[in-house]
């Protein structure tokens, strides 16, 4: 209760945040371990899966002729733009029914619903950051894409997308648990929203109605803002912080009261 | 950014457990009633209970199943939040003694050991000694957790929560599994070592609840009575 957060004594701020602290990386530790578990197979296919993709998507484009498009790689536009659409869709599935399979957790009562989800975004951020970083150094190695332009704006794009996921998360973490049936409804839902995420086009190389219609979409800013970075002037990207920012604040604002409505309705059996 | 995480700070309050509760010193229950939507309309499951438990005290929780036991234990322990009426913690409580719904069969025991001194705060190498000790599962504690016999988990489990020093201990239903020398290990453990924490033990065994426990909350159809004297309260019990 925020009533009890601002009531409560000055040196307990400091002291909550090292026990946050030491909570989210406990709990960090145990979704890495449960996901990618102690064989080292597990964590290899995550370093696989896009490496396999680039390798498919260069032999498709390279038999057909088609790989000199709007004067980009075809293999670093796929690569950069797979890297962030598996974010995208990690966030919004780690998060169906997240409460349910959460709660076993929270008997340790140093434990917070928001600590679990924190730790589980960061991790799936983290290990598709370095899952995109390792396909990226083997693909630049032999020579199929050249060195990012900027890697700060990259980083950041990727920490905003990791932002705007986790918020969505929320509510999606709400509905689904308030109204079990839409969890089916998810992956349809980001198979059908696809063409507005950006991911397979550049918005330049769109005719400029259309141009307007996408950039309301934040997504389309974040992927812009990816490539951007990885290409630089090469090519022409346009992106707002501030726009999905406020997305962000919005699905923040949204999800928050309504992962506490759903916490209160949750039964554990 | 910064605001983002004032954001977040905040935010993480509201979701989470009351934190002014701290300062108390006792575990309070007060007029606790948790409903359920079922499809044949709502159900009340706890109607009104209140107790409160103090340093060192022991409390026994006596009721038939489906008197509404479980679904104290998931109140008290966090998972669940009463639909009025509140809970609040002032002593560190631990999670239902044995109870190892939160580990991942991918786990190894040792990576369930760091998991929980991590949570906790507890040096490693000391909670891997104490697990080790009791638990005596020896090198099974490199394999996951998978693998694991129903009886090798149990003490996993058990000697997890031995690792942590609680102030209140939540007990449900006293080690229903393992043979008779792991039995008394627990009980020793339990009851002789831990004899001066507080504990809220929800048993069908009254020899336990007569040697142990000065109070218990005795639950028929979710009302609740706590009742001063544990002869009377057993008597009651037997008749329900």
């Amino acid at each position: 209760m925020i009533r009890g957060f601002l009531s409560a004594p000055r040196g307990d701020l400091l002291h909550s945040l090292t026990v946050q602290g030491r909570v989210i990386r406990a709990l960090m530790l145990r979704q890495a371990l449960s996901r990618f578990g102690h064989d080292s197979l597990g964590i290899f296919w995550i370093f696989a899966e896009p490496l396999l993709l680039s390798g498919a998507v260069m032999l498709m484009w390279t038999i057909s002729g088609l790989h000199k498009g709007h004067g980009v790689g075809i293999i670093p536009f796929v690569l950069a733009s797979y890297s962030m659409l598996t974010l995208w869709r990690h966030m919004c599935s780690i998060s169906v029914s997240a409460l349910s399979s959460a709660s076993s957790l929270l008997y340790h009562r140093n434990v917070r619903l928001l600590d679990i989800l924190i730790a589980r975004a960061a991790l799936e951020s983290f290990s598709g950051m370095a899952s995109f970083v390792v396909a990226y150094l083997i693909l630049h190695l032999f020579g199929f894409i050249r060195a990012m332009e900027d890697p700060l704006v990259m980083a950041g794009a990727w920490l905003l997308m990791t932002w705007f996921g986790w918020s969505f998360g929320l509510v999606v973490a709400a509905i689904t648990e308030l109204i079990e049936p839409a969890a089916h409804l998810v992956q349809p839902l980001l198979y059908v929203t696809l063409p507005i995420t950006g991911a397979f086009y550049m918005v330049a190389w769109l005719p400029a109605p259309a141009q307007q219609v996408v950039m309301w979409s934040p997504l389309v800013h974040l992927f812009e803002m990816f490539r951007g970075g990885l290409f630089g002037a090469h090519l022409a990207a346009d992106w707002s912080i501030s726009y999905v920012a406020a997305w962000c604040f919005g699905f923040m604002a949204i999800g928050l009261p309504l992962l506490r409505v759903a916490q209160h309705r949750f039964s554990a059996h | 950014m910064s605001a983002a995480n004032d954001a977040r700070a905040t935010a993480s309050n509201a979701v989470g457990r009351d934190p002014d509760s701290r300062e108390i010193g006792r575990v309070i229950v007060r007029d606790v009633v948790k409903e359920y939507q079922t499809p044949i309309g709502v159900k009340r499951v706890l109607d009104g209970i209140s107790f409160e438990v103090g340093p060192g005290e022991k409390i026994a929780v006596l009721g038939r199943n489906g008197a509404g036991k479980s679904t104290l234990v998931r109140i008290i322990g966090g998972v669940e939040t009463p639909s009025s009426g509140k809970v609040s913690c002032g002593l560190r409580m631990s999670w239902p003694v044995a109870f190892s719904g939160g580990f991942d069969n991918n786990m190894t025991g040792l990576d369930a050991i760091r998991f929980i001194a991590g949570l906790y705060g507890v040096p490693r190498e000391e909670a891997v000694g104490v697990v080790d000790d009791f638990a005596e599962i020896g090198r099974y504690l490199q394999l996951p957790i998978g693998t694991y016999s129903s009886g090798m988990r149990a003490r996993l489990a058990f000697g997890l929560t031995l690792a942590v020093d609680f102030e209140c201990v939540l007990i449900d239903e006293v080690i229903s599994v393992g043979d008779q020398r792991f039995r008394n290990k627990c009980h020793n453990e339990l009851f002789v070592k831990r004899g001066d924490k507080a504990m809220i033990l929800i048993s069908h065994d009254p020899g336990i609840i007569r040697t142990y426990c000065q109070r218990a909350l005795v639950l028929k159809n979710g009302r609740g009575r706590v009742f001063d004297d544990l002869d009377q309260a057993l008597g009651i019990y037997s008749t329900l």
